[in-house]
């Protein structure tokens, strides 16, 4: 275990990844688990499971007691339970509703879609890690994952997450010839963050 | 029974959705993520005149069986409206196909007319407890 003491990240008592010359160990308080893993990068999220940025592009998040298909999830008893009683928890939801569309085989709408490819996947979950508000998420039958928001007002935004870019559809009010389209270049979480907000104190001016 | 090659503002056309998770289903509607394709057009299936529940038995006995979640309803008139095409496309197998195509050209009139499709759309069959075999 020493050998994994010598860069080491927490978020609480007992949870820890621990790094060795690019090699890592997830901790959990009492035991190294997958201390051979060899990844790019690693984010916690705020309830505490560990997503990890894999070499070949792949993303796993760990929790501990099972790997299943490279997707591990990892989390100490504690945060577990904290997990699963914490209904609001949006950005955790958006990872799930984005890993069940990886999940989706060609033809999953029975009229001939392709699978959704894992460059779209994984740019998909780096977004909404990094999203102040967490969109709708829909699988569409040209290999794209669909980001929705929607207001009181009928206004309507989306981005489309497609493995080599996105696009953006804002439609105020429902009204389809005003619609505006945002450009988002490499994958900017700086920009679609901004779009969103926009839309939100768009849709609060109309409400005054 | 023989339908007609152009169809007519009258007619309405169905969408089965099949069992997925997730869905294009949101809050009892669908969403424009239901109407965006890549090539062949969007497949729906015409009414050729029948009642909406031999219709509903229909699709569910099509190639989605027996996965069919919910069924969406739209006319050909809100088709047109968005500026789609509907083009018939019987087989032998189904003498109601028909596809519908948004804009072959243009991505940005493409995801408008996608929308508005949804928009227009109403479900009409939903089984909620569609069972995960």
């Amino acid at each position: 275990m020493s050998t994994y003491s010598s860069n080491t990240s927490s978020i609480n008592s007992s949870l820890a990844v621990y790094e060795n010359n690019n090699t890592y160990g997830i901790n959990n308080g009492t035991s190294i688990l997958d201390y051979h893993l060899s990844f790019d990068a690693y984010h916690y999220s705020n309830n505490g499971w560990i997503t990890v940025f894999n070499r070949d592009d792949s993303i796993s998040i760990t929790d501990g007691t099972s790997e299943i298909n490279k997707f591990i999830r990892y989390i100490s008893s504690y945060d577990r339970s904290r997990m699963e009683s914490d209904d609001d928890d949006a950005e955790n939801r958006s990872i799930c509703t984005i890993l069940d569309i990886k999940k989706l085989n060609d033809n999953w709408d029975g009229y001939g879609a392709k699978a959704i490819p894992k460059e779209a996947v994984n740019k998909a979950i780096r977004i909404v890690m990094d999203l102040r508000h967490q969109p709708d998420i829909y699988p569409t039958g040209r290999q794209s994952i669909q980001f929705e928001y929607e207001l009181d007002d009928r206004s309507y935004l989306e981005f489309e997450i497609y493995a080599d870019r996105i696009t953006c559809m804002e439609v105020p009010q429902r009204k389809y010839d005003k619609a505006i389209f945002h450009q988002i270049e490499n994958e900017r979480i700086d920009t679609i963050n901004r779009i969103v907000d926009g839309f939100y104190d768009a849709g609060k001016d109309n409400t005054k | 029974m023989m339908l007609g090659k152009i169809i007519q503002n009258e007619e309405r056309l169905y969408r089965a959705i099949k069992r997925s998770k997730p869905d294009c289903i949101k809050n009892g509607k669908v969403t424009s993520a239901l109407y965006k394709y890549e090539k062949c057009g969007i497949s729906v299936d015409r009414d050729g005149g029948r009642e909406l529940g031999a219709i509903i038995v229909f699709l569910q006995k099509g190639a989605l069986s027996p996965r069919v979640k919910g069924i969406a309803e739209i006319s050909a008139r809100e088709c047109y409206n968005a500026g789609t095409e509907i083009i018939a496309a019987e087989s032998l197998d189904n003498p109601y196909h028909a596809n519908i195509f948004t804009d072959k050209e243009n991505e940005q009139r493409q995801n408008i007319q996608a929308l508005q499709l949804a928009d227009a759309s109403r479900i009409v069959f939903m089984d909620e407890n569609m069972e995960w075999i």
